[in-house]
């Protein structure tokens, strides 16, 4: 029998509210969705069954590998330009920095809206954009460049402008962890400024870096928004195609089971990275002799 | 030109914005000796050992190491190792590699790094802690690997700020004797840094002593205690009765000065002193000879002697320390608990003498 | 170096927002340079649109609501989480962060199906019912934080004296926290007022702002679009800004309590 305390008791009345919300609004509407991934559609109306056409379907269409791949790759791109780019900048904001002051204006552009982003974006790649009519002003072209908008290059721009601030926030609060004297006594024994980098903080923020990672990874390659509006043809996706399912052409279980097989690749994507830092010997709790 | 100094500071100052912390200091550190930087909370001590370890770089001045002036090279190019005051141990790395961590960035061969990083954990006896993590360790054992983590890497000199302030009373104590056995076998130079006179008495050849970012004082232990140079050292370094008042006389064998009702004679050891400067007088608590003086009797005028009544009375394990109400101050008498039982007790009037060479005369 | 670096990081960050917000003051309907004047026009104009004014209700309708409930269910998690230990608090840690774990089409979709299981109509409840579930991470794991370095012991201690837990939890735990759940429902609100990709599923024939923004984008691009963007950006960020100052102000006031009590 295990003993549950007072406090514990208490703490358990506390987060029921939470849990029961969370039961009925998450947990059970993702078993749903699972379920249904085995359904018939017809006519606009599911029918119960348990079928693996829907997954044969996707898995059988050369499209859906390509959309997927296409997903991925914005992923995979916005992820690591996300990190890349912020790290720098996390790190200026904890070792170089007193106040908090820059810290909070990056994290307030996190508060401009996401539809307002990709829009801006849109103004500025198009070809009567602002990057394209300035070039032309200063005749440096004289066509607009076409493949600016509606191709990956504005997806991938947009979803990292978009994932810039909530990444950086990840990062910051992983290297307030790793405290200066642990960078000093690395420097005391001889390390560079990159070995410190690389034998010391990277792996003592191990957890945020991979949590910015796929945070990061995860948002935009799910994301259907950004691709529909600045990818063009070629930059179709899985998540393009799931949403469509469930907003126009309506075959809900040909959907789910598609949303499934996107997760799948995601956790090979995850398993992946942490595989690629072991290597790299960027993971903690590692020893380097028998 | 060559020097028996294995470090040398040149009129180093060091200014945080317009805090100067350091003021022009001057200091030589000789090859194989523990030097300890001793001093009050914030007098500078840490910011000096930064300085010389390369964290800080000076506002003027040049530090030289084996001879040669590192004031530009960063902290990675100096042969100096550090060990911090919370360790600052590695946490994603285990003892053996935290300990490696040094030679593998000198890209020692596998062999070679294995023998050295087990030849320390011997040292500091932890030879079976290897593969331990480091939240797996003690405070004590959290130390030992610091310790071996730096003097692995064989540097000329190994800094050590206030090691032990994180250790409970006990294994301070036995960490102490560690230090001194440590340093003894790998004859390594230490710099040492505490504000506990204590742990700077036992290790220490040398003390630097340390005030408002000024050196106070150099020497060693004995020197320090026994002739201390200003008011300000022999208050910081053991308990100390100080008798202020003016010169009276003074000639090429003595200095006289008022002291209350009476007089002191101070056999004269160089310090020039005007008639009448104020001036004081240290003389430590066990250098004095306290007698009762009988009821009735009448108190003896004369040269170094104050009469006062005995205030409290401590028990100090084997030692007894009394205090002494006389006209002018306070003193403190220390002497062995004697076993026959012969103590003063409070209220009793006692009469309290020195030989000259027991005070000391203080200018500043 | 790096100075210059992150500058430019900031400057990425901001320039198209100050583009837009450039552009939604432009007298003439290019988006292009140069300039040709400053007008207020396109306000004029999305002020006068119904569909407009209808879905910037709404949004604030839901981002009160929102906030609200997101508050209480999230204060509640939060005080509770601090009292449970290992292995429950960890897996129910988990639990509470998944929603945000997963992209948000996942949750639009997954959301979808049960509300049209059970027969619920979409509506602005739908749409609020998503909102807490897209908000609820971020709330406890920024009170969280703030309750972990809260000691509990002095809300034993009150108990000790005789408070009932409601007086303890007033006169003792909310002092301690309230600003910080002032600052965590803002953000709620915020997070609330922009979310777009999950209420494209659940919402009905009432639109939010984002939805309307989103269908005026897909008609054409006209520069009311950037009146519209600015009124939406300016607001959500002045809360966040409102709120940042609110728990900042509310942080001196007790550090410097506290100061004034270390000195007597
Ligand atoms: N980075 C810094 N910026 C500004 N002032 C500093 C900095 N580092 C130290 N100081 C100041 O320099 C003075 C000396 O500090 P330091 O740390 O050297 O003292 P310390 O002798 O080691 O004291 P302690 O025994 O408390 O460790 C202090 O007044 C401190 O406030
Ligand atoms: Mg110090």
């Amino acid at each position: 029998m295990m003993k549950i305390s007072r406090q514990e008791r208490m703490g358990l009345g506390l987060v029921a509210p939470s849990f029961f919300f969370l039961l009925v609004f998450f947990i059970i509407p993702a078993i749903l969705l699972f379920v249904c991934s085995f359904w018939m559609a017809q006519a606009f109306r599911l029918i119960p069954a348990f079928t693996f056409d829907n997954y044969a379907r996707a898995l059988s269409n050369t499209g859906f590998y390509f959309l997927t791949w296409n997903a991925l790759k914005n992923g995979l791109c916005t992820a690591v330009l996300t990190v890349v780019l912020s790290f720098p900048a996390a790190y200026f904001i904890v070792y170089r920095t007193r106040g908090n002051l820059l810290f909070y204006l990056i994290l307030v552009s996190w508060f401009s809206s996401y539809l307002v982003r990709i829009y801006a974006w849109r103004v500025i790649l198009g070809s009567n954009g602002l990057i394209n009519t300035t070039l032309m002003q200063l005749g440096l072209i004289d066509q607009p460049l076409e493949m600016l908008l509606f191709s990956p290059f504005a997806t991938i721009v947009t979803l990292t402008h978009i994932m810039l601030p909530f990444g950086l926030l990840l990062l910051v609060s992983a290297l307030r962890d790793v405290k200066k004297e642990y960078v000093e006594a690395a420097r005391d024994l001889g390390a560079s400024q990159t070995e410190v980098l690389t034998r010391v903080i990277l792996p003592m923020c191990y957890k945020g870096v991979v949590g910015a990672f796929m945070f990061t990874f995860v948002i935009s390659a799910g994301d259907f928004v950004t691709p529909q509006l600045l990818g063009g043809r070629d930059g179709m996706t899985t998540g393009i195609l799931i949403a469509n399912q469930f907003r126009t052409a309506g075959n809900w279980p040909f959907g789910a089971a598609m949303a499934f097989l996107l997760l799948a690749a995601f956790l090979v994507v995850y398993l992946g990275f942490v595989r690629l830092l072991d290597l790299l010997r960027l993971a903690p709790g590692r020893r380097f002799h028998d | 030109m060559s020097t028996p100094n294995i470090v040398e500071l040149y009129g180093v100052t060091k200014a945080f914005g317009a805090l100067t912390v350091l003021h022009d200091i001057d200091l030589g550190i000789r090859e194989g000796e523990i030097l300890t930087l001793l001093g009050p909370s914030g007098c500078g001590k840490t910011t000096l050992m930064r300085i010389i370890a390369g964290f800080e770089a000076t506002t003027h001045g040049r530090v030289t190491i084996k001879g040669s002036d590192v004031s530009y090279l960063p902290p990675d190019k100096r042969p100096v190792n550090m060990v911090f005051q919370r360790y600052a141990l590695f946490p994603h790395l285990d003892v053996f590699d935290n300990v490696a961590f040094g030679l593998r960035l000198k890209k020692w061969p596998k062999e070679r790094v294995r023998e050295a990083v087990q030849h320390m954990l011997h040292l500091v006896q932890l030879d079976d802690y290897g593969s331990r993590w480091i939240h797996e360790l003690s405070g004590g054992q959290a130390q030992r690997v610091a310790l071996a983590r730096a003097l692995v890497n064989a540097p000329s000199v190994l800094l050590l700020d206030e090691p032990l302030a994180a250790l409970d009373l006990k294994i301070r104590h036995h960490m102490l004797a560690e230090l001194k056995r440590i340093h003894q076998e790998t004859g390594t130079t230490f710099i040492y840094v505490t504000h506990d006179q204590d742990e700077a008495t036992i290790l220490s050849d040398r003390i630097v002593l340390m005030n408002k970012g000024c050196i106070e004082q150099i020497g060693t232990p004995e020197e320090m205690y026994a002739h201390p140079g200003s008011l300000f050292c022999a208050r910081f370094l053991g308990e100390t009765n100080i008798l202020s008042g003016a010169v009276s006389a003074t000639d090429s064998e003595a200095t006289f000065v008022n002291v209350g009702p009476g007089t002191a004679k101070v056999p004269a050891n160089g310090t020039a002193v005007l008639l009448g400067q104020s001036v004081s007088l240290a003389i430590r608590p066990e250098a004095l000879q306290v007698a009762r003086i009988g009821a009735g009797e009448a108190a003896p005028e004369g040269v170094n002697a104050l009469e006062g009544v005995v205030d409290d009375v401590v028990f100090m394990g084997s030692r007894v320390v009394y205090s002494i109400r006389t006209p002018i101050e306070t003193i403190k008498y220390q002497e062995t608990r004697s076993l026959d039982g012969s103590m003063l007790a409070r209220g009793e009037r006692v009469r309290a003498s020195w030989r000259p060479e027991a005070a000391v005369l203080l200018t500043r | 170096m790096l100075r210059f670096y992150v500058w430019l990081y900031v400057a990425f960050l901001y320039a198209p927002i100050a583009i837009i917000t450039l552009f939604s003051f432009h007298s003439s309907a290019s988006l292009t340079f140069p300039f040709e004047g400053v007008s207020l026009r396109w306000y004029a104009k999305i002020f006068s649109d119904t569909t407009f004014l209808n879905s910037l209700t709404n949004s604030l309708i839901v981002g009160a609501s929102t906030a609200a409930v997101t508050t209480v269910l999230g204060s509640l998690t939060a005080l509770g989480l601090a009292r449970l230990k290992g292995r429950i608090q960890t897996v129910f840690g988990l639990l509470a962060f998944g929603p945000v774990a997963l992209p948000g089409l996942f949750l639009g979709i997954a959301l979808v199906m049960l509300f049209s299981q059970v027969g619920l109509q979409r509506s602005l409840v739908t749409v609020t019912i998503a909102h807490v579930l897209f908000t609820l991470p971020f709330f406890i794991e920024a009170v969280r934080s703030r309750i972990e370095y809260f000691d509990l012991s002095l809300e034993e201690a009150a108990r000790d004296l005789g408070a009932t837990p409601l007086q303890s939890f007033r006169l003792v735990t909310l002092p301690i926290i309230g600003p910080t759940i002032g600052g965590a429902a803002i953000l709620s609100f915020a997070l609330s007022f922009d979310e777009f990709i999950i209420t494209v599923f659940v919402s009905g024939n009432e639109t939010t702002l984002p939805l309307t923004i989103w269908s005026m984008m897909r008609r054409a691009v006209s520069p009311d679009i950037n009146a519209a963007s600015v009124i939406s950006l300016g607001l959500s960020i002045g809360l966040i800004l409102i709120g940042g100052l609110l728990v900042w102000y509310q942080r001196r006031l007790a550090l410097s309590a506290r100061a004034k009590d270390l000195e007597t």
